[in-house]
C-alpha cells in the first residue's frame, strides 16, 4: 500500500500547506502577516496572479508561481453571473429539447434488472447516465465473472476506489487531482456477493486476494478460492465475511491449516457448504476445533487423516457428504464416521479414487446410513452384494413409523474403467434387489459406460421393465 | 358471495369517458382496483350488514360499481382489459418471489400482444404499474430490456428520453473503472 510517488512529510513550521495555494513556506519573522494573507486569498473567490509572473497552462487549470510565498497558486477562472445563468438556462434548454423521460426511473430500474441475463448486464447501461449507473453497478458487481485477463483490471477498481477516501488524505500535497469517477465514495466492494477465483491461477497474489475479501467482506456470500495464492493472509481475511454461505476451497493447492481455517470460519453463522482444499492439508491440532453451526454440505479431500475423520465431532447438521481423493482414508474411518452420523445423511457421494479404499470397502454403506436419498458409488470400491439382503436390510422400526420404506431415490453407478471390474456388478443384481422390494422408492439409476453393460442384453431388458413398474428409468452416461 | 362476487360487473371509465364492463374478477387483476373494491363496497357492505339485515348486502353485490380511471386512456384500458381478459385462468409466479419474478420467460401471447409501437408499449407499462398489475407491468418491462440490450449509451438515451448528466472526464472514468466487466 506505500505510494511510493507520495512527497515525504515536512514538519511545520518550516513549510505550511493552504487551501488553493499549494505549500506555503513559513518564516518565523513574517509568521502573522502572512498568515493574514493567506487568508485574503483563499476567501476571494478568484486569485488574479500579479502581472509579471509566466502563467503554467494545465488541463486542470491554470497555475503561476508565487516567489513571495515560495507556493504554485492555481487560479480559478471568473465566473460572472451573468454566465452562470447563461450556463443555466443552456442546460434547461437541453432538458426542453429533450422532453420528460418516458418512463420513470422506478420502471426503469425495473427494466435494468430484467435485462441482466444470468446476471450479466452490460457495462455501457451505467454510462447512460448517474441515474442508471447507480442502478447498474450493484447488478455488474454482484457475481464479477473473472478470469485471468481482467482479473487485475478488476482488483485495481476494487481496491482503488475503497482506497480513494484514504488516498485523497495521503495525497493532500499533490496540486493536481486524477480526474475521478463522478460518485466517489462507491465501495465497489459492497456490491460483490459471489466471487469465483476458480480461473486466476498465477495472476493472482496473496495480498491482493486478501485485500479483495476485506472490501467485499460486508457482502460476499460465495467465495471459490483460488488455486494459488491462497495462504495465510487471505485466511485471516476470510474471518471478516460473516455472511459466507458457501466456501469452496477444493482448488487450493497451497497447505491449509486445518486449525487456522476453522479459527476463520467458527463464528460463521451462515456458512452451510464447505469444500477442503484438495490437495495438502495439515491436520495438526484437529481436536479443538469448532465448526461453523449450520453446515449442510462438506466435501472432504485432500491429505486429512484417519484420526481426523475418526476423532473429530462431525456436526449433525451435515446432509450431504462427499468424499474426493482422499489418499490416506480407509474404510475403517469411513465407517466410524457414518455410525456417527450415518443417519442424517440424505445425499453421499463417492469419487474415484480413493486409494485407501479396498475393491468391497463400501458394501456397508446402506447399513449406516439408512434415510439417503442420493448415491455415487464407484465400482472399485464396492461388490455386488451392496445390493444383498444382509445390507439392504429391513429399516430399523422406530416407534412411530413401523412401515418406513427405505427412501433412496437415486444411484449413480461409476466406474473408473479399469481392467476386471467390469464384471462386478451385474444388472441382475439391481433387478433381483428391485424384486424382493428392498429399494421400494428408487426411481433413477444412472450407468457409467465404463461399467460395460450391454444395453441391448435381455438382462438390462429386466431391469428396465422391473424399473418401469416401479417409475422409475435407467440413464447411461458418458 | 363469492359466487356473486365473481359474476358482479365494474364499469371501467377511461380518461375520455369511454365505458368498459368488465368482471369484477377481470377488474380484480389489478391490486389497485381489487384493493379499492374490497375497501369502498364490500366494507361499505358489511357495516350496513352488521348494522341492519343482509338486504343492503344482497343488494351492493348485484348492481354493477362503476370505476373511473381516469389517467389511462382508452386505447390503452382497452389493451389492458384485452389483457386481463386472456389471462383471466392463468397463474403467475408469487408477486413478492423476485427471482421467480425474474427468471419467468414472457409468455408467448404477452409477446405477441405487446408488439405494439413503442409510445403505446410505454403506455400499457405505466397504465400496469398505476393499476398495479405485476405479472403485465413484467412482461411489458422484460420486452423493453429485450429491446435495449446491446444497445449504446447513446441509443437507451433517445429510447428513454434521458439527459446525459456525465462529463466526459467522468465518462472516461466509469470505462475504465469497468473495464473489466467489458471484453467477454
Amino acid at each position: 500500500m506505500a505510494n511510493k510517488s507520495r512527497p515525504s512529510k515536512v514538519t511545520a513550521p518550516y513549510r505550511k500547506y493552504v487551501a488553493g495555494q499549494g505549500f506555503t513556506t513559513v518564516r518565523a519573522s513574517k509568521t502573522n502577516k502572512l498568515a493574514g494573507a493567506s487568508t485574503n486569498t483563499t476567501t476571494t473567490k478568484s486569485t488574479v496572479p500579479p502581472e509579471m509572473v509566466d502563467v503554467i497552462s494545465t488541463p486542470q487549470g491554470y497555475y503561476y508561481y508565487n516567489e513571495e510565498t515560495e507556493s504554485i497558486v492555481h487560479i480559478k477562472p471568473v465566473i460572472t453571473e451573468e454566465e452562470m445563468i447563461k450556463i443555466q438556462t443552456e442546460k434547461e434548454q437541453l432538458y426542453k429539447d429533450i422532453g420528460p423521460m418516458k418512463l420513470p426511473f422506478e420502471i426503469q430500474s425495473l427494466i435494468i434488472k430484467y435485462s441482466a441475463i444470468d446476471s450479466h448486464i452490460d457495462v455501457s447501461f451505467a454510462l447512460v447516465c448517474k441515474t442508471w449507473y447507480l442502478l447498474v453497478l450493484p447488478l455488474l458487481y454482484q457475481t464479477p465473472r473473472l478470469t485471468s485477463q481482467n482479473f487485475s483490471k478488476f482488483i485495481n477498481t476494487v481496491l482503488n476506489t475503497s482506497n480513494s477516501a484514504a488516498a485523497k488524505k495521503n495525497n493532500k500535497y499533490a496540486l493536481v487531482k486524477p480526474p475521478k469517477s463522478p460518485f466517489n465514495s462507491i465501495k465497489f466492494g459492497e456490491y460483490v456477493h459471489e466471487l469465483d477465483l476458480s480461473t486466476i491461477l498465477q495472476s493472482g497474489k496473496n495480498s491482493n486476494v486478501s485485500k479483495l475479501l476485506r472490501r467485499c467482506s460486508h457482502t460476499l456470500e460465495k467465495f471459490t478460492a483460488p488455486q494459488t495464492s491462497f495462504g495465510i493472509a487471505p485466511l485471516i481475511s476470510l474471518k471478516a465475511c460473516h455472511n459466507l454461505n458457501y466456501l469452496d476451497l477444493g482448488l487450493v493447492s497451497e497447505t491449509v491449516k486445518l486449525k487456522d481455517l476453522f479459527v476463520a470460519i467458527k463464528n460463521f453463522q451462515n456458512l452451510t457448504h464447505l469444500s477442503f482444499p484438495r490437495s495438502s492439508v495439515d491436520c495438526e491440532g484437529f481436536q479443538k476445533i469448532k465448526w461453523p453451526e449450520n453446515l449442510k454440505y462438506i466435501k472432504l479431500s485432500g491429505g486429512i487423516t484417519n484420526e481426523f475423520v475418526q476423532e473429530t465431532e462431525w456436526p449433525q447438521t451435515i446432509k450431504t457428504l462427499e468424499f474426493s481423493y482422499c489418499p490416506r482414508i480407509n474404510e475403517n474411518s469411513i465407517y466410524i464416521m457414518l455410525s456417527k452420523i450415518g443417519n442424517n445423511l440424505e445425499n453421499l457421494y463417492f469419487h474415484y479414487p480413493m486409494p485407501s479404499l479396498n475393491d468391497n470397502s463400501l458394501d456397508n454403506i446402506f447399513l449406516y446410513c439408512e434415510n439417503l436419498i442420493n448415491i455415487k458409488i464407484t465400482i472399485d470400491y464396492c461388490s455386488k452384494w451392496i445390493f444383498n439382503e444382509n445390507y439392504l436390510t429391513k429399516l430399523h422400526l422406530t416407534e412411530r413409523k413401523c412401515n418406513k420404506r427405505r427412501p433412496l431415490q437415486t444411484i449413480y453407478l461409476e466406474s473408473s474403467g479399469s481392467l476386471g471390474i467390469a464384471t462386478k456388478i451385474h444388472p441382475d443384481d439391481f433387478t433381483i434387489a428391485l424384486m424382493e422390494d428392498r429399494l421400494p422408492c428408487l426411481k433413477n439409476i444412472s450407468v457409467s459406460s465404463k461399467l460395460g453393460w450391454d444395453m441391448n442384453s435381455e438382462d438390462v431388458e429386466d431391469l428396465v421393465s422391473v424399473m418401469e413398474d416401479q417409475g422409475g428409468s435407467i440413464y447411461v452416461t458418458y | 358471495m363469492s359466487d356473486a362476487k365473481k359474476t358482479q360487473q365494474v364499469v371501467l371509465v377511461s380518461g375520455e369517458g369511454e365505458q368498459f364492463s368488465v368482471d369484477r374478477a377481470i377488474a380484480e387483476r389489478s391490486i389497485l382496483l381489487k384493493n379499492y373494491l374490497n375497501d369502498m363496497h364490500d366494507h361499505a357492505a358489511s357495516d350496513s350488514d352488521s348494522d341492519s339485515d343482509s338486504e343492503s348486502n344482497h343488494e351492493s353485490s348485484t348492481e354493477t360499481i362503476t370505476m373511473p380511471v381516469p389517467n389511462v386512456r382508452s386505447s390503452v384500458l382497452g389493451k389492458i382489459v384485452e389483457w386481463a381478459e386472456h389471462h383471466r385462468g392463468s397463474t403467475f409466479p408469487d408477486e413478492d418471489d423476485d427471482d421467480s419474478r425474474k427468471s419467468a420467460p414472457v409468455d408467448a401471447w404477452d409477446r405477441e400482444f405487446l408488439k405494439v409501437d413503442q409510445e403505446m408499449l410505454y403506455e400499457i407499462i405505466l397504465a400496469a404499474n398505476y393499476l398495479n398489475i405485476k405479472p403485465l407491468l413484467d412482461a411489458g418491462c422484460k420486452v423493453v430490456a429485450e429491446m435495449i440490450r446491446g444497445r449504446s449509451p447513446e441509443e437507451i438515451r433517445r429510447t428513454f428520453n434521458i439527459v446525459n448528466d456525465f462529463t466526459p472526464e467522468e465518462e472516461a472514468a466509469i470505462r475504465r473503472e469497468n473495464e473489466w466487466a467489458e471484453d467477454r
